[in-house]
Formats: C-alpha cells, sequence, structure tokens
C-alpha cells in the first residue's frame, strides 16, 4: 500500500518495441515515485525512452511489465473508459510541438477538455462556469488578447502557454510535460518554466517534465536520469550538466 | 459535445470535402429531376391510357359482336347499379384509309384503328372530348361527327371542283366505245372467270348487309375524325419554342375514303356462313383527335357507330362496353368480378377487364424501367459514397496527430467514432440539402431550360415527334424526395464508418508521435 502522500508510483516498468524482427527494449524496470506537490525533471539522451515513460504514467499506452499507481488506484490495467476519464480529470499532458487543434481558437482549445467531459446538454448548463474557467486561465498565462486567434497565427511561446492553460482547464493533479521548452526561444523558454515553476508553488501542482533545458531542470525538486532503461536520480548540478552535455541535444 | 465542433468546423475548412459535398449534391438532383421527369411521363401516359379506354371494358370474343346493344347497357346498370357513371358501346376493327392531300393528286393510303363511338357517352366514358381540336366540339361533344356549318361549306366546295374534275375525266373516257367497256368490266360476259363458275349448284352470294343507298357524291356523308399525325405533318425545323410546328394537310370538310371489312361470321342472309367482304365509303373530316401519344394520334379513326354497324353489317349490334365507374379505386374488381360472374356477360363469349389490366404489360414496362433507372442512378450516390470513403480516409490520416491529442484530453472511442460519423452526416447533409435545392429548381424550370438548351444547341433535346407533350410532365412526389434524401445521408454515414471506426481504434501514443 503506497504511502498516502505518494501520488504517483511505478513499479519496475517495462516496455518494448518492435520493429520489423527486431525488439527493442526501451524500459527495463524503471521504479518511480512522486510526492503530492512535487516537481521532477526526467533528464536523458534523445531514443532514451523518455516520452514512452510519460505516456505510460499517462495511460496513454500499456507497460508489458510492472504497475502504474495513481493516487492510490492501480490505472495500467484500468478499462479504456476510465483511461479516458483519468486523463480528462486528473492529468494534463503538454506536448513539444504543443499539439493544438488548428481548426479551433484558442479559447476553443482551452475550453476543448470541458466539452469532452460534459455531454451536448451537460455541456449547455455548465458553459458559462467552463467559459469563466477558461478565461482566468488564458489570463494568468497572459494570453486574454489571444484568445480568439487561430494557433497557427500564434508564437512558438504563445502556443505552449495555450497549451499549457488547456491541461490545467479541467484542474489535474498531475502535469505531464513532455520538453515543454523544446522548441522554443530561450526567453519563452524562460517564461514558460517560469510559469511551471510558479504554478507548481501556488497551486501545489505536481509536475513530471521531460526536458534538456538546463534552467528548467535546475528548478526541480528533484531530477532523475533515464538510462539504459531505468532511471537513476542525479542531484549534484555538476553531475546534472555533465548528464546534460552527454545526452547532446540541449538547446 | 465538442464532435458537433469539430465536425462542424471540419466541414467549414477542409475544402477537400466540398468534392464529396458536390457528388453528394449532383447525385441527389438528378434523382430527384429524373425521377420528377419520370413520374410525370408515366401519369400522363397512365392518365392518357386510362381516358382512350375507360375503366371496365366488356368485349365480345367474336368479331361480330353482340346483339341488341341498348338491352346490354341496361343489364351493366343492372349489375352494377349506381356504381356505374356511365356505358358506351363501341366497335373496333381495322380498316384503310385513303385520301390525297390538297394540292396533289397523290392517292395516300394508311392503315388505321376504326372505332366506331357514339360520341356523347363515349365523352363520358373517358377523355374523349378534350382531345378534339375544335373547341365548339369539346364542349358539345355529341355533335363532333356530324357534317355541319362550315366543315359542310367547305366539303361541297371540294366536292364542286372534284365533280368538275371528273366530268373532265369522263369526258376522256368518254372518247372511249361504252360498249368495250362494258366488255371490259364485266366478267360474265368473258366466259368463266371464278372457281365457282362453273358448278351451277353454287349458292349466290349474299348481297352485302346494307349497301349505301347512293353514290357518295350525291349524299351527304357522315363524319369522321382522323387521329392528329394522321393529318399534319412536322415542318422540318420546327423550333421548340414555336407556336405552329404542323402543316395541316387536311381540314374539316376534306374527303377521305374509308374501306373495311364487313364482319366476319355473321349469317349470310339465306343462313348459311357468311364471310367478309371489304366495303368502301366516303366520310368528311369533321375533327382532328390529338391525344398526344404519337401511337394513338397516327392509328385512330374515329366514325359514328351508326356509321360502323351499317358498313359492317352489324345492325344494333356492338362489340364491346366501354364503363366508366363512380368510384374506380374502390370498386373496380368488384364490378368486374359482377360482371364476369353474371348470365348477362358469360365468360365464354365476354372478356371482362379494367383498363390496367388491359394494359398490364405496357404499365409493367414502365415501371420495371423506372426501377432499372433508379438503381442506376443510386448507384451514382453510391459513387459519391465512395468519394466520401477516401476523403474521410486522406482526412483520418492527416488528423491522426489531432485524434491523439484528443486522446490525451480524455476522448472516448465512441467520441472520436461520433465526431467522424457526425463528420459525415454532415458532409450528407449538407450535400443532399443543396442537391435537394438544385433538383427542385431544375425541376419546376425543366421546360425553360429545355428551350433554352434547345436555343443553344439549335437542337431539340426532348423529341417532339415522338411525344407531342408540349410541355415536360413532371411530377414531384415528397415522399421520393425524403427517400432520395435519406438514402443518400446514409450512404454517406456508411461510408464514413470504417474511417471512423479507423481512427477511433488508433494508438493514443502513437498518434501523439505522429509528425
Ligand atoms: N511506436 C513505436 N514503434 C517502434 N519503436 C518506437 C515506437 N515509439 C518509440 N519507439 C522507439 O523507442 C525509443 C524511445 O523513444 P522515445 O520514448 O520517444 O524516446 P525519447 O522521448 O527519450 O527521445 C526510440 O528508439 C524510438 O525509436
Ligand atoms: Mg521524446
Amino acid at each position: 500500500m503506497p504511502n498516502s502522500s505518494i501520488l504517483l508510483e511505478a513499479r519496475d516498468l517495462h516496455k518494448s518495441y518492435h520493429k520489423g524482427r527486431h525488439e527493442i527494449s526501451v524500459l527495463r524496470g524503471v521504479d518511480l515515485r512522486v510526492e503530492e506537490g512535487e516537481l521532477i525533471a526526467i533528464v536523458g539522451a534523445s531514443g532514451s525512452g523518455k516520452s514512452t515513460l510519460l505516456h505510460l504514467l499517462g495511460t496513454l499506452d500499456v507497460p508489458d511489465r510492472g504497475e502504474v499507481w495513481f493516487a492510490g488506484r492501480r490505472v495500467d490495467r484500468l478499462s479504456a473508459s476510465e483511461k479516458d476519464r483519468l486523463r480528462n480529470c486528473e492529468i494534463g499532458f503538454i506536448f513539444q510541438f504543443y499539439h493544438l487543434l488548428p481548426e479551433l481558437t484558442l479559447l476553443e482549445n482551452v475550453l476543448m477538455p470541458a466539452m469532452i467531459q460534459c455531454s451536448l446538454w451537460s455541456w449547455w448548463l455548465r458553459r458559462w462556469e467552463a467559459h469563466r474557467r477558461a478565461w482566468e486561465w488564458l489570463d494568468r498565462l497572459g494570453l486574454r488578447k489571444r484568445a480568439r486567434s487561430r494557433p497557427q497565427e500564434l508564437s512558438g511561446g504563445e502556443m505552449q502557454r495555450a497549451a499549457m492553460a488547456r491541461a490545467l482547464m479541467n484542474r489535474p493533479r498531475l502535469l505531464l510535460a513532455d520538453e515543454p521548452t523544446g522548441n522554443l526561444d530561450l526567453q519563452s523558454a524562460q517564461e514558460v518554466t517560469a510559469l511551471l515553476r510558479d504554478l507548481n508553488r501556488t497551486h501545489k501542482l505536481t509536475i513530471i517534465m521531460v526536458t534538456h533545458n538546463w534552467e528548467l531542470a535546475q528548478q526541480a525538486d528533484r531530477v532523475l536520469r533515464l538510462a539504459e532503461g531505468k532511471l537513476t536520480p542525479l542531484t549534484e548540478p555538476r553531475n546534472l550538466s555533465a548528464a546534460l552535455t552527454c545526452g547532446g541535444a540541449s538547446p | 459535445m465538442y464532435k458537433w465542433l469539430l465536425a462542424w468546423r471540419y466541414l467549414r475548412t477542409r475544402y477537400l470535402a466540398l468534392a464529396s459535398i458536390i457528388s453528394v449534391m449532383l447525385g441527389v438532383a438528378t434523382l430527384i429531376v429524373v425521377n420528377s421527369v419520370m413520374a410525370g411521363f408515366a401519369n400522363k401516359l397512365r392518365d392518357r391510357l386510362r381516358g382512350l379506354l375507360a375503366d371496365i371494358i366488356i368485349e365480345h370474343r367474336s368479331d361480330s359482336g353482340f346483339w341488341n346493344v341498348e338491352q346490354k347497357v341496361k343489364q351493366v346498370y343492372e349489375i352494377l347499379g349506381d356504381r356505374v357513371e356511365a356505358v358506351s358501346p363501341a366497335i373496333e376493327t381495322f380498316g384503310i384509309l385513303q385520301f390525297s392531300y390538297p394540292h396533289s393528286r397523290e392517292v395516300i393510303t394508311r392503315p388505321v384503328l376504326v372505332i366506331g363511338v357514339e360520341p356523347s357517352s363515349r365523352a363520358r366514358v373517358g377523355q374523349f372530348a378534350q382531345y378534339l381540336l375544335n373547341p365548339e366540339h369539346q364542349k358539345n361533344p355529341e355533335h363532333c361527327l356530324e357534317v355541319r356549318g362550315e366543315t359542310a361549306r367547305r366539303f361541297r366546295k371540294v366536292m364542286e371542283s372534284m365533280r368538275r374534275r371528273m366530268d373532265w375525266r369522263s369526258m376522256t373516257y368518254g372518247k372511249l366505245d361504252p360498249e368495250e367497256l362494258v366488255r371490259r368490266f364485266d366478267p360474265g360476259q368473258n366466259g368463266p372467270t371464278s372457281p365457282f363458275d362453273g358448278d351451277s349448284e353454287a349458292p349466290p352470294l349474299p348481297p352485302p348487309p346494307t349497301p349505301p343507298e347512293l353514290p357518295p357524291e350525291m349524299r351527304e356523308p357522315s363524319g369522321i375524325i382522323l387521329g392528329y399525325s394522321i393529318a399534319t405533318c412536322r415542318k422540318p425545323h420546327a423550333q421548340v419554342v414555336d407556336a405552329e410546328k404542323d402543316y395541316f394537310l387536311l381540314r374539316p370538310g376534306d374527303r377521305v375514303s374509308l374501306m373495311l371489312l364487313t364482319s366476319f361470321d355473321l349469317p349470310g342472309h339465306d343462313g348459311t356462313q357468311g364471310y367478309p367482304r371489304p366495303m368502301e365509303d366516303t366520310f368528311v373530316v369533321t375533327d382532328l383527335f390529338k391525344s398526344e401519344m404519337s401511337e394513338y394520334d397516327a392509328r385512330l379513326v374515329f366514325i359514328h357507330l351508326r356509321d360502323m354497324q351499317r358498313l359492317r353489317g352489324m345492325v344494333n349490334r356492338a362489340k364491346a362496353l366501354y364503363i366508366k365507374l363512380r368510384d374506380y379505386r374502390q370498386d373496380a374488381a368488384e364490378a368486374t368480378r359482377l360482371l364476369s360472374e353474371s348470365d348477362a356477360f358469360p365468360p365464354y363469349s365476354y372478356l371482362v377487364q379494367t383498363w390496367e389490366e388491359r394494359q398490364g404489360s405496357l404499365l409493367a414496362a414502365i415501371a420495371i424501367e423506372r426501377g432499372i433507372l433508379n438503381v442506376l442512378l443510386f448507384l451514382i450516390i453510391a459513387v459519391a459514397g465512395f468519394g466520401i470513403f477516401a476523403i474521410f480516409y486522406t482526412i483520418v490520416v492527416e488528423k491522426t496527430r489531432d485524434i491523439g491529442i484528443l486522446k490525451s484530453l480524455g476522448a472516448s472511442h465512441t467520441g472520436i467514432l461520433g465526431l467522424f460519423l457526425s463528420y459525415g452526416l454532415f458532409l450528407g447533409l449538407v450535400g443532399a440539402g443543396l442537391g435537394t435545392t438544385l433538383g427542385i429548381a431544375i425541376t419546376v424550370y425543366i421546360n425553360e431550360i429545355e428551350q433554352a438548351l434547345a436555343y443553344w444547341t439549335g437542337q431539340e433535346v426532348f423529341n417532339r415527334s415522338v411525344y407531342y407533350f408540349d410541355k415536360i410532365p413532371t411530377d414531384m412526389q415528397l415522399s421520393m424526395v425524403l427517400l432520395v434524401n435519406v438514402g443518400a445521408l446514409f450512404i454517406a454515414v456508411l461510408a464514413s464508418v470504417y474511417p471512423a471506426l479507423k481512427a477511433a481504434l488508433l494508438h493514443p501514443a502513437r498518434a501523439v508521435r505522429w509528425e
């Protein structure tokens, strides 16, 4: 039975992919415990399986072996609809390429999780409440003026902030960020970094992020390194910089 | 909720989808137009076929028909009671019509179907009066076969000039020796020519039953109504828009002669079996008959029942009774049954049929034709369906990442499925809506469109020498329009099922990675 303050726990995760006849085993026994309110950075060379790990933690994929526990519940064997609910309400995702829906405006993108949650009828009842929340987040992230624009009209930093607003829309307890600054210029990266740190502090939001960003990694409570299919803690800043340089993909 | 929003946005932003909308639209429009026009033609045809016959036809199987017409009519009223609205006796037979067009001496011979009718009762039994060209006759059909007024005046003039010509001709003949003429034409003086001649026992031929009393030149002749195409011919370069498209070769007052056979199996005067012989008489055209059915207008000829009886030797006889019922739909089956079971019309000598039974094969052919055409046209929409399928498939592939994002945000399989199905439904709705509008517009303005096409191309789209309808008949049924729309929507949704399933079953993690 996991400790009550532990939000997320991964036990002995294994995952391998088949490429033709070859089997690539990406994760070979990953163990991870994340406490509520922690900000964790995961670093590692590209292709080491960081995205795979995040997908497993976020129930987008199932591990070959091992267990994922979320808030005291084993989630990797849940039914599809329960996983959908979990992703909708408890877990937020941010991706390197923002992944906004190009047909919708920023506001609609941010509203999307709330819309997915509701049927047509309940949406009709709750649309004002949802709009209020969406505007709050847009305000908070400085996107009020951009709410009616399409994603392709925005800069990278704005898009990433919109993606954050969308991920936070349904007030998740866990935010999984896959290289959130990987595609941003320095200033936008700093803004996003500051925001993540701020969210983590003020909202007690648990964040797990994959990053090559030195500054962002430094902000984390803990930095973990994924190499050869295993997670190892990495606390010394010196080691950190070494890890990042040997990762070779720092911006 | 989100699926409606997204489907709506996809509809508005994916111009690729326009292609499938257009194909659905064209399919729906074509189906509506073709069905309306075919229904229009079929209705008009049914209307004409029924009008030219009657609701129920009692026909005597023999060529000489039945005796005592009045009594048989009375019996029909007795059997059917107040279900009957009108009864009209008739005799139909084949004949040969001979005439020469004015300004030409050539004699033209046409095989025709001669119908002896009583105009007043005939007009009540079916559509007869409304097909006559003379508006006077349309109002009072009972006079339509009488030679009166202008017709009679014109006839006298024609006859006068003809007699003059005859006189002139007889003057030339007059130069021949009359004895020589008699010798030439009287076979009796030239020895035996008939195989029976040597046999003194051979019975004398029965005289013609009722020969015409006077030579036609001296007698006021009877009237005849000719089918429109017998008396007219189409102007070679007639345009659709022209009011006068035909030359009238024969007009009321012109003289025609008609040859018929006497009735086949009437006994001779001395009780022996008779056999048919040709009878010829002169008639005056009193009117023309235009039913707009080329088949009928080129073949039908109406004379008075009285004249028919006289020529065929069928005194007080008729071959058929045409019956009009008050309520055809309700009473037809019952009436046919009552008539064929009654003693007055025993089935071995009478044939009782409704008009639909009589025209069964033609009506069936129309129905089959319409069915096949519908199947073929529905294939158009099916093709549109394949278009939707292909377009959807590419859209699903293109949207793989978005589908992954939606899943990462908690969208369910059924939600994604619903998204693409409702997209298909929207495409179908828009296509079908536009198609219905277009189809209705074309159907309503089809005659104007046809005229415009004929004007631009100089070619008649719709050949008036086959169909005499001046306008293209249309009949748009609400149920047909609805059915076509439902079918189109069904196909649009059906075509999106597979791509939608593929989208719903995408692996979310792989979809998110997809670039
Ligand atoms: N769907 C897949 N099929 C086959 N191989 C995959 C698939 N997804 C990822 N991989 C492989 O797994 C390895 C880890 O990938 P990923 O988790 O994206 O690494 P990272 O995010 O650390 O760069 C890579 O070598 C990648 O090629
Ligand atoms: Mg990655």
